[in-house]
């Protein structure tokens, strides 16, 4: 079950790369990662597919097909540099972090809070809530806290 | 021997920016870095003077050059004649301060920035406070770690205010978002 550094390091290598697309394994928490970067304009797309490539017409995931299940999310570049510069895990098995609302409110602000470093102009923190996962701002906008997963700039 | 170009006063036709030779004269010049220097050679150690000057407008627009000679008002003149050859413009959010934090690694000479609220002041290393003073950065706060090396610490704030500054307006055209100046317009700064 690859955890969610995983991806973040995937991301991260893709764009150092210059890779048009990359693929990631097909997992809830990827989805849901994937679908907060490509809101937030880190990535052009998120789609289901082969270990080859993304699939061009639905294929539904069957116990078959399920080693070979890929999401592909397509990489997005301007004036010759990488969107995402940096993708990095905050909560790690070693060290959870969990936060409420006042401390997430103290890192939307570029304080520091719990030994994580405040966002700065254009960073994004993932975490997941009760109400699923979700960007810092839309998780202070709801009033939810959570496990803080990731960050990206 | 060919006279050196860089000793010359400044070419106003080469100045950068659409500045003249009048603007100049109002910049501010910070000679850093003064030291003796010696070459050794089978005649014996031959001493120079080398300099390093910092100049600024205070409004954005600032360089630095180095220079050497035998005399030191000569090596300064030669140095002040670079740095206005090598003027850059410096992008400072609300003409006060950086955009965001910044790392910079430069040789042996790691220095962090951050950006800090106005009325903060330049809290900084003494080369970075009068670097600041020439750009015109009013509040900053910054560490300087290992090397300390004068010279280095200069090239190295140069380095990161000039190439390691993300704009709002860039991060958000290629993330496809629109940018909001809430500071300002909102929350009424400078108000």
């Amino acid at each position: 079950m690859p955890r969610h550094y995983d991806l973040c390091a995937r991301v991260q290598n893709g764009f150092a790369a210059r890779l048009r697309r990359i693929a990631v394994p097909d997992t809830k928490m990827n989805l849901a990662i994937s679908n907060v970067l490509y809101k937030e304009g880190f990535i052009a797309g998120v789609s289901r597919g082969d270990h080859v490539q993304p699939d061009t017409e639905y294929v539904p995931t069957t116990p078959d097909n399920i080693a070979t299940r890929r999401l592909w999310l397509e990489l997005k570049y301007n004036n010759d540099e990488p969107v995402l510069k940096k993708m990095s895990a905050v909560s790690k098995p070693s060290k959870k972090i969990v936060m409420k609302v006042e401390e997430l409110q103290n890192l939307a602000a570029g304080n520091r809070s719990q030994f994580i470093k405040g966002l700065q102009p254009g960073e994004i923190a993932i975490l997941t809530t009760n109400y699923g996962v979700l960007e810092l701002r839309d998780a202070l906008e709801k009033g939810a806290g959570g496990e803080l997963l990731c960050r990206a700039i | 021997m060919l006279k050196n170009q860089a000793d010359d006063d400044v070419d106003e036709a080469s100045l950068p920016h659409g500045l003249t030779k009048d603007d100049l004269k109002k910049f501010l010049k910070r000679a850093l870095v003064v030291k003796r220097t010696s070459n050794m050679t089978t005649a014996g150690k031959i001493p120079s003077m080398y300099a390093l000057v910092v100049v600024g407008n205070g409004q954005g627009i600032a360089g630095y050059g180095e220079g050497k000679d035998d005399e030191v008002a000569r090596a300064v003149r030669k140095a002040t004649n670079r740095a206005m050859r090598n003027l850059t413009a410096f992008e400072r959010y609300d003409d006060r301060t950086i955009y965001h934090d910044i790392d910079h690694k430069f040789h042996a000479t790691n220095i962090q920035f951050r950006s800090r609220p106005p009325g903060f002041g330049n809290r900084c290393n003494h080369y970075i406070h009068e670097i600041c003073s020439c750009i015109g950065i009013l509040d900053i706060s910054a560490k300087v770690w290992g090397s300390r090396n004068p010279m280095n610490v200069i090239k190295a704030t140069f380095e990161a205010l000039s190439l390691k500054q993300k704009l709002p307006e860039d991060i958000a055209r290629g993330r496809g978002k629109r940018v909001v100046d809430v500071q300002h317009t909102y929350y009424g700064a400078n108000e």
